[in-house]
């Protein structure tokens, strides 16, 4: 759970969700490393994180 | 300058025109309550003039009219005044309207022989609410394009409404032809159709003069008429000059009027008409799918039927209020009708948390909307500017990439986790209590294993400490960790049950570098 839900774990999880520290041989969602850009991975994580944070801040 | 006048009044007649105008006489001595036709005509022919200039910077196109508006609004200078002016002279207009309808039924006007005078007045009562609605859909915003949507909705449901409907707009949905349609209704036919029966008005009450107070016998009448000029004039001209600062004072107080995000047909937008409009859609909620035609055919019919027939309705003898209780009352009926339905629409509005909430969502994005604006609108029109937003862009992605198995405000698919709010208190919370509902992990095919803790298993203050432990936790891996918004004696409570009672550890590793979900 280590930084589970941060911009960066997001930003990981889009990445490649099949990483052993994340979801390994359980992951469902496919790769968007290659299909989308850097930028658009962090703009993407960006919005997603930010779904969370102003509620989880509170 | 005598010869000039000389000159022209050899040509037409002006100084007989003055003369006639000036010493109209008005029977029973100047009075505030008859300032209010004078006020209108001020108001009609100032619209007239604002929408001119206007016009000069504004393109009716489903494309263009969002952006030069908001050109209009924030590039041209003194542009935000004037479109002010003309947005609240709408609303003054109205307003000045039923003052001066209240005047005219409470001194008996619309009696013999002043009945078309009357009919010619509720005409135009009509085609200022109709300037008004047209006028409201010209800047092509969220809130004109759905509240107009909701007044031409109305008007397809009324009996041969649909037919009527699909002119005014143009077609079977809103696009450039609703546009163009309601701009030369706006400019050009309500315009003309408004000059037209104002000129009849004004002719027939010159035929039939003022209407003198019927408290005043005729020779008190005779003692206390005025010619119209001075005294009248200076009436009318200091309630025109207070009517016209009451018009500054609101443009200055609201930073003119509002524009909200381009319209956006693909969006959800909470829809309600303007305030004088909103007694109207109050009245809807009370008959809904068949019996609609009560609140939209058959009351309004009954209103307008009552006003144009209330010179034959009132048959008292006298014009004294106290001798006309059925007509006066049927009008106060009305007019109560109208308030407290306008005032019950408020309330419910002011108390709906979540017509509050959209109404707040929408102000933020017609603040970005306008900003982005700045930069420049695409040619593809107003909702473009939302191509220069990243936010924008990033949604954009997310619909394209992520959707079909993620949903973010009530769209998307199920065959993931919702997004929405993610990660946040409550999303831990329902993840916790219900992991598999089709919110969290219902719909995925591999992430099944986890059971629900109830309630029983873990009260409601037990799973605040662990949420609030797992929001820690999560914290701890950011970049730059910033403890200071989170409960850390709640956490310290939530990391004890994490390793004992509940048990989290037996399947979630919280160690950086570990394997996660459910892995160790």
């Amino acid at each position: 759970m280590w930084g589970r839900g941060t911009r960066a774990w997001i930003e990981q999880v889009i990445r490649d969700s099949s990483r052993v520290e994340l979801y390994g041989g359980k992951a469902e969602m496919p790769s968007f490393k290659g299909k989308l850009s850097d930028d658009e991975i962090a703009a993407l994580a960006d919005y997603v994180y930010e779904q969370g944070w102003p509620n989880a801040a509170q | 300058m005598a010869r000039l006048i000389d000159w022209v009044d050899e040509r037409t007649g002006i100084r007989a025109l003055t003369k006639a105008a000036l010493e109209e006489s008005v029977p029973g001595g100047a009075r505030l309550r008859y300032v209010f036709g004078s006020v209108l005509t001020f108001l009609f022919v100032q619209q007239v003039v604002l929408g001119i200039l206007l016009a000069t910077y504004y393109s009716p196109s489903a494309t263009d009219a969002w952006a030069s508006t908001a050109y209009i609004q924030d590039r041209v200078a003194g542009g935000w005044f004037l479109r002010g002016l003309h947005h609240h002279g709408s609303s003054v207009m109205v307003v000045v309207t039923v003052l001066h309808m209240i005047q005219v039924v409470l001194a008996g006007a619309y009696r013999k022989p002043r009945e078309f005078n009357w009919w010619t007045g509720l005409l135009m009562g009509g085609l200022v609410l109709a300037f008004a609605l047209t006028g409201y859909l010209l800047p092509w915003d969220q809130k004109g394009y759905w509240a107009t949507q909701v007044a031409t909705g109305i008007m397809g449901t009324v009996p041969l409404g649909e037919p009527l409907q699909h002119v005014v707009q143009g077609g079977d949905q809103y696009g450039n032809l609703t546009i163009t349609r309601f701009y030369a209704l706006h400019v050009f036919v309500l315009p003309l159709s408004l000059g037209a029966l104002l000129t009849l008005h004004i002719y027939l009450f010159r035929r039939h003069g003022v209407t003198p107070p019927a408290s005043l016998n005729e020779s008190q009448l005779r003692d206390k008429t005025q010619p119209f000029w001075p005294n009248q004039l200076f009436l009318d001209v200091a309630a025109m000059a207070v009517t016209g600062a009451i018009l500054v004072w609101l443009t200055y107080r609201t930073h003119g009027a509002e524009l909200f995000a381009p319209a956006d047909p693909a969006s959800n937008f909470v829809a309600r008409p303007e305030w004088y409009f909103l007694f109207l859609f109050q009245l809807l909620k009370y008959f809904e799918g068949p019996m609609s035609i009560i609140a939209t055919v058959l009351i309004p019919g009954a209103v307008a039927t009552f006003l144009f027939a209330l010179p034959f309705v009132d048959r008292a003898n006298s014009r004294a209020v106290k001798s006309r209780g059925a007509a006066l009352g049927g009008v106060g009926l009305i007019m109560v009708g109208v308030v407290v339905l306008t005032a019950l629409a408020l309330v419910e509005d002011a108390r709906n948390e979540d017509f509050q909430a959209g109404l707040a969502d929408a102000e933020r994005d017609a603040e970005r909307s306008r900003e982005l604006a700045a930069v420049g609108v695409p040619p593809e029109g107003g909702t473009a500017v939302w191509k220069n937003d990243p936010k924008y862009a990033a949604m954009e992605l997310f619909k394209q990439n992520c959707s079909t198995c993620h949903e973010i405000d009530g769209r998307g698919g199920e065959e993931a986790p919702s997004l929405s709010h993610f990660n946040d208190r409550a999303w831990l919370r329902g993840v916790v209590r219900a992991p598999q509902s089709v919110a969290y992990f219902g719909g995925t095919k591999r992430h099944r294993d986890m059971e629900a803790y109830t309630a029983e298993d873990l009260p409601d203050d037990q799973l605040d400490a662990v949420v609030e432990y797992m929001l820690m936790v999560r914290e701890q891996g950011a970049e730059s960790p910033d403890l200071s918004a989170y409960d850390q004696a709640l956490a310290k409570q939530g990391e004890a049950l994490w390793a004992s009672e509940v048990e989290c550890s037996g399947c979630h590793s919280i160690e950086q570098g570990e394997d996660g979900d459910g892995r160790r």
